[in-house]
């Protein structure tokens, strides 16, 4: 019976696997390297002490310092952070809730608005921004102004009001998701044990659900600081975001103060999605610790800026409300504490130190954003 | 109003739903609609569009013959825009068959490796999903220029005598659009290469099939689904791309992307960008559409 198959010489085999293994790994070799060494270089170049990008002559962080004192620069990333957080919080918001009525509810062109909602995440950057500056100028401007009497233009507003649009499918997406795996069964024994709809959503659904809400809030926040096509179509003649001014200066050339900058934008996005994979697929010691994160980096903005607000001539009432509110994070850093460190006390040691890692970054990234805003 | 939302179903749903709806109403179809509108209508003098609004499908003919336009000159060739049109579909398929025939060796490399390797693989393969596009693509334009990383490593070892020109051209957007979208191929192409089964290879060597026979009469077929997945995702993106073109290519590539921005800058041609935006948006919705009639699981993997 055997005799009917070839049968290959072992010594063969093995050399053809042999020879296979290596190219196999020669290439992941060089895919990787094709991937992640441009953006070593840049880093790496960024703390060169002379103009050249290609001759490294020795270490120094002028470039960063020069940064610090470029104030178109740190207006436009003002103005990023802005749009950022106004977005985010908006697309979450109406995200979350559109997921949770297309889960939970039957209704006429379902499936029809599903797909839809799938749509401005596959079609062009481009279409969408184009789509869009006609749209504000050729009707919604237009309509203003014809039916109300507003005169209106473009600016950070229209900026905000694209994000939005682009980012709530994003949500939508991360948060399904997290509702595809959701036990109902969770919500009828708290409906069993007495608690009305409202105690149920705000006890048991809820907090089920905020690593894919966290997740969906962090990826909208990265897009939006991201974004350059579909802003390049809906600013204003006068403000810039990041990614704005960064484009002018790469189709500029090449410098090592851009090197500079992309460094940074890497750091801050990287460890923005980060957190957002944390939040996804850990468990809840990590949203806990970078809300107490977040609060820490607030209060301690709001506590060492309260000296500034007394300075001579530097008083308003607006400025001490927003420290108030700020310090008040301190509070609910407070009040949370407690849940983290249960949870906390019941993860292994590798837990506790990512868990702090969040803590930490979250913790910096509120500080840094609120120092940007503020000041 | 609690108690009404309580007792009322739909008018719970209403509420969900109705901001959702709106928003994406609004400010996603409607705009969409309205460049329809713009598409069929001639362009203004000074830019814009005529008002009263004068419909026409010229737009539409131009796209096909460029001598249609009333500000053709008479040296016009008519096959510009198609040519353009079809030179990114070009590219496009050239950088998606490189992507593909690049990332399916790492996708099976990634799938062999003990679990804690593959997850670190993995990362390795996400992170430049997460990383700002433009920051990556001028990563890439720094080690090509030509005071750049590459041409001084090259002059250094006498390899070349003067710096290459190696931004600004065709090969310079091809390698930048593959830089900007491997990382699309490898991650559907590597969730099926990990579900399928490999006793089935060694099933096929039992059998008598040589190990190129078995590649190719099981492997790759049962793998199919993530290779499909990987053309369109990384297709649809490079055709309409604007980004990599206009940075790596400084100008002197056209392709769909940078002609139509070109109608809404310099060109002030409103009417006639709408048209090829529809036009390349209907082209990445028919290849949507039949990938996600086919319905494989690994349309979301990159989700």
């Amino acid at each position: 019976m055997t005799a009917k198959f070839p049968v290959y010489p072992r010594e063969q085999v093995r050399l053809t696997t042999r020879i296979g293994n290596w190219l196999l790994g020669a290439n992941a070799a060089l895919i990787f390297g094709f991937i992640y060494l441009p953006v070593l270089i840049l880093i790496v170049f960024s703390f060169n002490n002379t103009r050249s990008v290609a001759v490294f002559s020795g270490f120094s962080t002028e470039w960063y310092g020069k940064l610090a004192q470029n104030t178109d620069l740190l207006d436009a990333a003002r103005n990023s952070l802005l749009v950022g957080f106004i977005t985010t919080i908006v697309a979450t918001v109406i995200g979350t809730m559109t997921a949770l009525a297309m889960d939970r509810y039957r209704f006429k062109l379902r499936t029809t608005f599903d797909a839809n909602l799938y749509l401005p995440i596959v079609i062009p950057e481009i279409v969408m921004g184009i789509s869009l500056l006609l749209f504000f100028n050729q009707a919604l401007f237009p309509f203003l102004l014809n039916v109300f009497g507003i005169r209106a233009s473009t600016g950070l507003h229209t900026i905000t009001i694209s994000h939005i649009a682009f980012d709530i499918p994003f949500v939508y997406v991360i948060v399904r998701a997290r509702l595809a795996d959701f036990d109902r069964t969770l919500e009828e024994a708290a409906a069993d044990l007495g608690a009305d709809e409202w105690q149920t959503f705000k006890r048991v659904t809820l907090p089920l659900l905020m690593p894919g809400i966290i997740g969906g809030a962090l990826m909208a926040f990265t897009l939006s600081l991201d974004d350059y096509l579909i802003t390049a179509f809906t600013k204003g003649v006068q403000e810039q975001t990041m990614p704005l001014y960064i484009y002018s200066l790469v189709r500029r050339g090449v410098t090592p103060e851009i090197n500079a900058l992309s460094t940074v934008l890497l750091a801050g996005s990287i460890g923005l999605v980060g957190l957002s994979l944390t939040a996804q697929s850990g468990g809840p010691v990590y949203t806990k610790g970078m809300s107490i994160g977040a609060g820490v980096g607030l209060g301690l903005f709001g506590l060492h800026s309260l000296p500034a607000l007394f300075a001579p001539g530097a008083f308003t009432i607006g400025g001490l409300i927003v420290r108030l509110i700020l310090l008040s994070a301190f509070i609910w850093v407070w009040r949370s504490y407690r849940g983290f460190g249960e949870e906390f006390g019941e993860t292994t040691r590798l837990g506790r130190i990512m868990a702090w890692i969040t803590v930490a970054i979250a913790g910096f990234a509120a500080y840094l954003s609120a120092l940007l805003l503020l000041s | 109003m609690l108690k009404f939302f309580r007792r009322n179903k739909s008018s719970q749903l209403f509420g969900l739903i109705s901001p959702g709806v709106l928003w994406i109403l609004i400010f996603f179809n409607l705009p969409l609609l309205i460049m329809l509108f713009i598409s069929v209508v001639e362009r203004g003098r000074a830019g814009g569009i005529k008002i009263p609004p004068v419909y026409t499908i010229e737009n539409y003919r131009q796209l096909f013959n460029a001598c249609v336009s009333q500000f053709a000159g008479p040296e016009c060739n008519p096959f510009l825009y198609l040519g353009i049109f079809g030179h990114s579909v070009r590219i496009g398929l050239m950088v998606t068959f490189l992507c593909i025939v690049l990332g399916y060796p790492l996708a099976y490399f990634m799938a062999k490796q003990k679990p804690i390797w593959r997850d670190t693989l993995m990362i390795l393969v996400i992170i430049p999903f997460w990383t700002n596009f433009l920051v990556r693509t001028y990563a890439l334009k720094s080690v090509l220029a030509t005071e750049g990383l590459l041409n001084s490593f090259l002059m250094n070892l006498h390899l070349v005598n003067q710096p290459l020109n190696l931004l600004f051209n065709e090969f310079a957007v091809v390698i930048g659009l593959i830089y900007g979208y491997l990382p699309f191929a490898i991650l559907p192409m590597y969730t099926s290469i990990e579900k399928f089964d490999h006793t089935l290879m060694e099933a096929a060597a039992d059998l008598g099939a040589s190990p190129r026979r078995a590649f190719l009469r099981v492997m790759l077929p049962m793998t199919l689904p993530g290779v499909v997945a990987a053309l369109v995702l990384v297709f649809v993106p490079v055709v309409g791309a604007f980004i990599t073109p206009d940075i790596m290519g400084g100008g002197k590539v056209e392709m769909i992307g940078t002609l139509i921005n070109r109608q809404f800058g310099v060109a002030r041609n409103w009417p006639f960008g709408s048209a090829m935006s529809m036009v390349l948006m209907l082209l990445v919705l028919i290849g949507v559409i039949a990938y996600f009639r086919s319905g494989s699981e690994e349309s979301r993997s990159v989700l």
